[in-house]
């Protein structure tokens, strides 16, 4: 293989959205009504990447409750979660719950259950900083999502 | 602007405290760092410091444009957080500005501290540590700074100057050692990797009724898959999703034990390492001839 052959790496989001797209996914939203979901964009992929619409997309295609966080605190203007660029570190929690607490009060603004992301980091920080400032929501993949609702039977 | 939580009073010194654990000598050996400070940390610090700015020119230019019109002051959630005004990003980036005019410009060489610059000594370099430390990199100031100066850059030519005099967290040198022993920034070995995607089919069959792989170093498959190893270890609902996909559209796809990992601590460290663990993600890829790569969550 030669190095320019190496394929460029891609966003599984952005399979995911494809194969959504085309029809080639079964999807049963109902799956997941019992939850009302948001959306936090991790600053690398949203703001470095400018990558903000497969997930979403991907949501509201698994989902009937979805709803979007203040418009501040969102897409290029999203905030960190609190842990991210080496944060995440056990000594300095005062910083990472501090760190968090805007993310957690324009969740709770919104009165979602289930806040989606897709950043490992992001989901390591959020549950902490969550239910340090008594938001009481789950955080978990968009993916996730994908799988409750999809039919494979 | 509204933002969800008030802007707090300032509060000087209140974030101070935090400070990350140094890292340890045998992790710096391994991502080729100096195991610990030398004498002359001042001397490499400032050498590595004309480097850096020789190199990135967009950081020369943000040391030099700011006109601390205070656009950023509330925007970073670490000082909305803690009050701490040396966690306004503006603030935060005139620690490395005032050592850079005491060395590399004029005024700052002739006239010192009349303009506002500042010795490199153990105060500031301590606030540096402190400080560049509390910053994540988020780069959500540069949204809102009119001459669009990006403090997430500033703090990597911070960080990647303080590394070069072996100064670093703990964390972040033990993420990146990590890396180069198990290719995944959580530490799990070959076989636990493995142990893991076997656990997650077994609990599939059981829990579900569904027959679905998760492969591991399956040479020519079509998709290499990097997720973030915690998808493997902790997040192992988003993992299902990813292989129930694959599963639903009918396309063959693997996991790297040499490469399973999405996030790139270099980034977070210098720049030397955040290429070579970039590389490996390259090299996976030709290890087991795929046509494609997905990043994971």
């Amino acid at each position: 293989m030669d190095f320019l052959e190496i394929p460029y790496p891609l966003h599984i989001c952005d399979l995911t959205w494809d194969l959504i797209k085309r029809g080639a996914l079964k999807i049963d939203k109902e799956a997941n009504d019992s939850l009302l979901v948001t959306y936090h964009d991790p600053c690398n992929i949203a703001r470095a990447a400018g990558y903000f619409q497969p997930p979403r997309n991907i949501i509201r295609a698994t989902c009937n409750n979805f709803i979007e966080m203040h418009p501040d605190t969102i897409l290029e203007k999203t905030y960190c979660c609190g842990g991210g660029g080496g944060l995440l570190a056990d000594e300095i929690m005062e910083i990472r719950l501090a760190g968090g607490k805007p993310r957690a009060e324009a969740c709770r603004a919104t009165g979602a259950n289930y806040l989606a992301t897709i950043c490992a980091i992001c989901k390591a920080n959020l549950p902490e900083v969550m239910k340090h400032h008594r938001v009481n929501c789950e955080v978990g993949g968009v993916h996730d999502l994908l799988a409750r609702a999809l039919v494979l039977k | 602007m509204k933002v969800p939580v008030p802007i707090p009073a300032i509060k000087i010194g209140s974030a101070g405290h935090q400070v990350c654990h140094p890292a340890k000598a045998k992790d710096m050996v391994k991502i080729d760092l100096p195991k610990e400070r030398p004498p002359d940390w001042k001397e490499a610090m400032l050498k590595k410091m004309a480097e850096v700015l020789d190199k990135y020119r967009s950081v020369r230019l943000f040391l030099d444009i700011c006109v601390k019109c205070g656009a950023c002051a509330d925007k970073c959630q670490f000082f909305l957080g803690t009050g701490d005004p040396k966690n306004m990003p503006v603030a935060r980036a005139d620690l490395l500005r005032k050592v850079y005019k005491r060395y590399f410009t004029l005024g700052g060489k002739l006239w010192g501290r009349a303009n506002e610059s500042a010795e490199l000594n153990e105060t500031v370099l301590k606030d540096w540590y402190v400080y560049f430390y509390q910053c994540s990199q988020c780069r959500r100031c540069s949204v809102f700074c009119p001459y669009g100066i990006d403090t997430a850059e500033i703090t990597m030519a911070a960080r990647e100057i303080m590394a070069a005099a072996g100064v670093a967290t703990k964390y972040v040198t033990e993420v990146v050692a990590k890396v180069y022993d198990t290719g995944n920034n959580l530490g799990i070995w070959a076989p636990a990797w493995k142990d893991n995607c076997a656990f997650l089919e077994e609990d599939l069959k059981d829990t579900e009724g569904l027959d679905i792989k998760f492969p591991v170093d399956a040479v020519g498959a079509e998709v290499l898959l990097i997720p973030p190893s915690a998808d493997n270890f902790v997040n192992t609902n988003t993992m299902i999703g990813y292989a129930k996909m694959f599963h639903a559209a009918g396309i063959s796809w693997t996991t790297s034990t040499y490469c399973n990992e999405g996030g790139n601590f270099g980034l977070f460290l210098n720049y030397a390492n955040l290429k070579k663990i970039n590389n490996r993600i390259i090299e996976a890829a030709r290890q087991l001839q795929v046509k494609k790569i997905y990043w994971g969550e």
